[in-house]
């Protein structure tokens, strides 16, 4: 039995869903143009990733088995649809930066994934320290893509010019091209990392 | 049998709270973002016409035509909420045109386009190329105003519509003032 603290910390690193499990990839491409919007649809991921990982774990033992996939699409779906209306309402900007890719948390593999491989075996305790770690773990991950891209794409840091006027930003690292470049460069290193000090 | 009845019933359970809340969480939003886009439009309205004193609406067909007056009741142009077929459904936007029917602005305030592709209907280079046209002018893609390659579905579909608001804008408000 893992403790608490190994259940948190897996999603952070032995079981990142960006560098280790690479799940999520569309969005973390999509959207790590800039910082804030990086932090933005992290946040987004940890709400409803909790909120269904705490009610598919209620759950478990009334839905059988046979239609406990169409029973998550839709308890996913009412918690994306809710976070959608509430930025829209509450964060008008960040809904307008995020647009599609706000809808599409429906169908990011990580959060069905946590509710098929983890909420739906384990307590509603449980399910929350994990939604918790792998929710963090997908921030910090989209957070650092978001700011290397950021900083030297655009010279600037949650919108605050940082690299001086003599600095050429890389235009590159803005658009998409950007995205996997960043992404591949960081796998690499994480992966060499991960071997270096014997993580599995 | 029993099985099948247990499934169906589990799964109308949870779709009906999931309506419930959905139902809620719509009640609590929706004057919210309501309230939003009624700051944004008016916000833009003077971003066109920063003169603008007052103004009152009139629907056309289905959409709403705003007469803009400065301080002194003079007609200073008009601005249309309007609607054009994109690739995505409907494209919702502003455009604002001059008393000499000139367009000297349009913002887009909902869409659905393509990420990337679509999208250039939001940006200048698309905006400026509709900007200062007259609604004498043919405003017909190929003619006097291009369609953006790639995108022609947004860009043709914004064109047309662009077109037709002009049409409603030019006999309804403009002439005879």
């Amino acid at each position: 039995m893992t403790t608490l603290t190994q259940e948190f910390t897996k999603g952070i690193v032995q079981e990142n869903p960006v560098f280790r499990l690479i799940l999520g990839m569309c969005p973390t491409l999509a959207v790590t143009g800039s910082t804030l919007n990086a932090l933005g649809m992290g946040v987004s991921v940890i709400a409803v990733l909790l909120c269904s990982n705490i009610v598919v774990s209620a759950v478990r033992n009334v839905v059988p088995a046979k239609v406990r996939i169409p029973a998550y699409i839709m308890i996913i779906a009412t918690f994306v649809t809710i976070v959608e209306m509430l930025l829209s309402a509450f964060a008008p900007d960040l809904f307008e930066a995020l647009g599609i890719f706000i809808p599409l948390i429906v169908v990011n593999c990580i959060i069905l994934g946590r509710a098929e491989a983890f909420a739906r075996k384990n307590t509603i305790g449980r399910s929350v320290i994990d939604a918790l770690g792998i929710g963090l773990g997908y921030t910090l991950s989209l957070t650092l893509l978001g700011v290397i891209r950021e900083v030297f794409g655009a010279g600037s840091i949650l919108g605050y010019p940082i690299m001086g006027a003599a600095f050429e930003p890389m235009g590159v690292l803005a658009v998409a091209p950007g995205a996997f470049i960043t992404l591949g460069i960081l796998l690499g290193l994480f992966n060499y990392l991960f071997k270096r000090l014997g993580i599995e | 049998m029993h099985d099948s009845l247990k499934m169906t019933l589990v799964l109308l359970i949870i779709g009906a709270l999931c309506g419930a809340l959905l139902a809620a969480a719509n009640d609590v939003t929706a004057p919210i973002i309501a309230a939003n886009r009624e700051a944004e439009f008016l916000a833009a309205l003077e971003g066109f016409f920063p003169d603008v004193d007052s103004f009152e609406v009139e629907e056309v067909g289905r959409e709403d035509f705003y007469r803009c007056y400065d301080a002194c009741q003079k007609l200073i142009g008009i601005v249309g909420q309007v609607q054009a077929d994109g690739y995505g459904g409907e494209i919702d936007y502003d455009l604002a045109v001059n008393t000499a029917g000139d367009i000297i602005g349009m913002r887009i305030s909902a869409h659905g386009e393509t990420p990337g592709i679509g999208d250039v209907i939001t940006k200048p280079d698309f905006q400026e190329r509709v900007i200062g046209l007259n609604f004498a002018d043919p405003i017909e893609d190929g003619v006097d105003v291009d369609a953006v390659s790639g995108a022609t579905v947004s860009t043709g579909g914004m064109l047309t519509s662009i077109r037709r608001a002009m049409d409603i804008i030019g006999e309804h408000f403009l002439e005879g003032e």
